[in-house]
C-alpha cells in the first residue's frame, strides 16, 4: 500500500462520528451539572440593601430618604416588640436602652418619680414572671428590681438635699406607697426577700428631710385651728421617726 | 459572551472530532462516550473556575489524552477473576455490527492504528483526520514543530508497516 493510499483510507475513518442523540443529551447534562465551584455572586450590603428596594420601584434620588425611613420602622419595630420583653429575654437590652433614655432625659427633680415608676415596672415584670412561673428569668428579674431600688436611692438622696415642690413630693409618696405594696406581693408570691436596704434608708431620709423642711415652713404661716392641730400630730409623729405618717398630716393640712 | 455560550461554542466545534479521537484510541463506543463526556465536563468546570483558556483546541485535547492514559493506567491495574464467579459477564464477542465493520477498509486502518505507538496515533489522527496543522499538533503534543514533523513521518511509516503486514 502507497503512502498515498494509506492516507486517503485513514481519511475514510472521519465517518466515525458519535450520535447526534448523545452529543445533545450530553451536552445538556454538561451544562445542567451544579458546579463544585459554583458561588453565588458576592453582594455588598449596599446592593443587597438596593436589591431590596427595587421592590418599591422608586427613582434613584429617593432611595437615600426611602432607606432612612425603612431603618427608622425596623427600629421602631424593634423597640415596640422589646417592650414586652421580660428580664432574661434577648430584646430586654433593647427595652433597657429605652429606660435609660428615658431617665436621661427627665429633669433633676422629676427624675426620682421617673425612676420609681421604672421601680414600679421592674416589680410588675417580676409579679408576671412569677405568675407565669418563668424560672429561668426569675435572677435576673429580681437583679433588675434590686437595680432599679438602688439608683431610685441615689436620685432621692440627691433630690431629697434640693428639695422639690409640693406636688411632685405628693407624687413621690404615692409611689412609694405603691411600690410598697407591690414589694410586698411578689415577696408574698416569691417567697424571698427583696434587698431594699438603701432604697428604704433612702425613702425614709428623704421623708424626714422633706417633712422637717415643711413643719420649719408652716411655723411661720397663719393657721386655723384645725390645721395648727394636724401640724402638732405631725411634730409629734416626726420627733417619733414616723416620718411617712407625719408627712401624711402635712399633705393634709398643706392641700 | 457569557461562559455558557463559550462552552456551547468549543463543545459543537470540537465533539465529533475529540469523540472520534478518543474512540479511536479505545476502541469502545462506551469508553469513549465516557472519556469526552469528561474531558468537556472538565473544560466547563475550567471555565467556572475562570480559568483563562486562549487555546480551545489544544486545551479539550490534552485533557483528553490525559483522560486515556488514566483509562489505560487504571485498566491494566484491573485483577483478573475466575469466570465462575462471574457468570453474568459480558460477551466480549463483535457483535453484527461490528464483525461488518471488521470486513471494511476503514477497519483494517482502525486495526492498524492500535497497533502502533500511542504518540504515533495520537499525531496521525490529529494530522489526517481532524486536519490539524503541525504547529496546532506540536502545541497539544508539547512538542517543537521539528519534533512533530518527524513523528508525523515515522508514524505514517509505521502505520504503513502494520498495514502491510496484516
Amino acid at each position: 500500500m502507497t503512502e498515498k493510499e494509506l492516507i486517503k483510507k485513514i481519511k475514510e475513518l472521519q465517518q466515525i462520528k458519535p450520535s447526534k442523540d448523545w452529543v445533545i443529551l450530553t451536552k445538556e447534562k454538561i451544562l445542567s451539572k451544579p458546579l463544585v465551584n459554583e458561588k453565588p455572586a458576592s453582594i455588598t450590603i449596599g446592593e443587597r440593601f438596593s436589591n431590596i428596594l427595587s421592590v418599591f420601584n422608586v427613582k434613584p434620588f429617593l432611595k437615600p430618604a426611602l432607606a432612612t425611613a425603612v431603618c427608622f420602622c425596623f427600629l421602631i419595630g424593634v423597640f415596640s416588640f422589646a417592650q414586652n420583653a421580660l428580664p432574661g429575654d434577648l430584646l430586654y437590652s433593647v427595652k433597657k436602652i429605652a429606660e435609660q433614655a428615658k431617665i436621661s432625659l427627665a429633669s433633676e427633680t422629676e427624675k426620682p418619680k421617673v425612676q420609681l415608676e421604672l421601680t414600679q415596672k421592674k416589680l410588675d415584670e417580676l409579679t408576671k414572671i412569677a405568675e407565669e412561673n418563668k424560672g429561668k428569668n426569675l435572677a435576673s428579674a429580681v437583679q433588675e428590681v434590686e437595680k432599679a431600688m438602688k439608683d431610685t436611692a441615689k436620685s432621692l438622696k440627691k433630690v431629697a438635699i434640693a428639695g422639690n415642690d409640693g406636688e411632685i413630693a405628693k407624687e413621690i409618696k404615692e409611689k412609694f406607697e405603691a411600690i410598697e405594696k407591690q414589694q410586698e406581693t411578689a415577696e408574698e408570691i416569691l417567697g424571698i426577700k427583696i434587698d431594699s436596704e438603701e432604697y428604704d434608708e433612702s425613702k425614709n431620709s428623704y421623708y424626714k428631710i422633706l417633712v422637717e423642711r415643711e413643719i420649719k415652713e408652716l411655723k411661720d404661716r397663719a393657721l386655723n385651728p384645725e390645721q395648727e392641730e394636724l401640724l402638732k400630730e405631725a411634730k409629734e409623729l416626726f420627733d417619733n421617726g414616723n416620718y411617712q405618717e407625719a408627712l401624711a398630716k402635712i399633705f393634709i393640712l398643706s392641700y | 459572551m457569557n461562559n455558557q455560550k463559550k462552552f456551547s461554542k468549543i463543545y459543537d466545534q470540537y465533539i465529533d472530532k475529540i469523540y472520534r479521537f478518543v474512540f479511536l484510541k479505545v476502541s469502545s463506543q462506551e469508553t469513549a462516550e465516557d472519556i469526552c463526556s469528561e474531558a468537556f465536563t472538565r473544560v466547563w468546570q475550567s471555565m467556572d473556575k475562570g480559568t483563562k483558556i486562549e487555546n480551545p483546541q489544544a486545551f479539550v485535547y490534552q485533557i483528553a489524552r490525559n483522560l486515556i492514559t488514566d483509562h489505560y493506567r487504571q485498566n491494566s491495574k484491573i485483577k483478573l477473576v475466575s469466570i465462575d464467579n462471574c457468570k453474568e459477564i459480558q460477551d466480549n464477542q463483535p457483535n453484527l455490527e461490528e464483525k461488518s465493520l471488521l470486513m471494511s477498509d476503514i477497519n483494517e486502518v482502525k486495526l492498524a492504528l492500535n497497533n502502533i505507538k500511542p504518540e504515533y496515533q495520537d499525531i496521525i489522527i490529529c494530522h489526517y483526520l481532524d486536519d490539524l496543522s503541525i504547529p496546532e499538533i506540536a502545541e497539544i503534543m508539547n512538542k517543537s514543530q521539528g519534533t512533530t514533523r518527524v513523528m508525523l513521518h515515522r508514524a505514517l511509516k509505521a502505520l504503513r508497516v502494520v498495514v502491510n503486514e496484516a
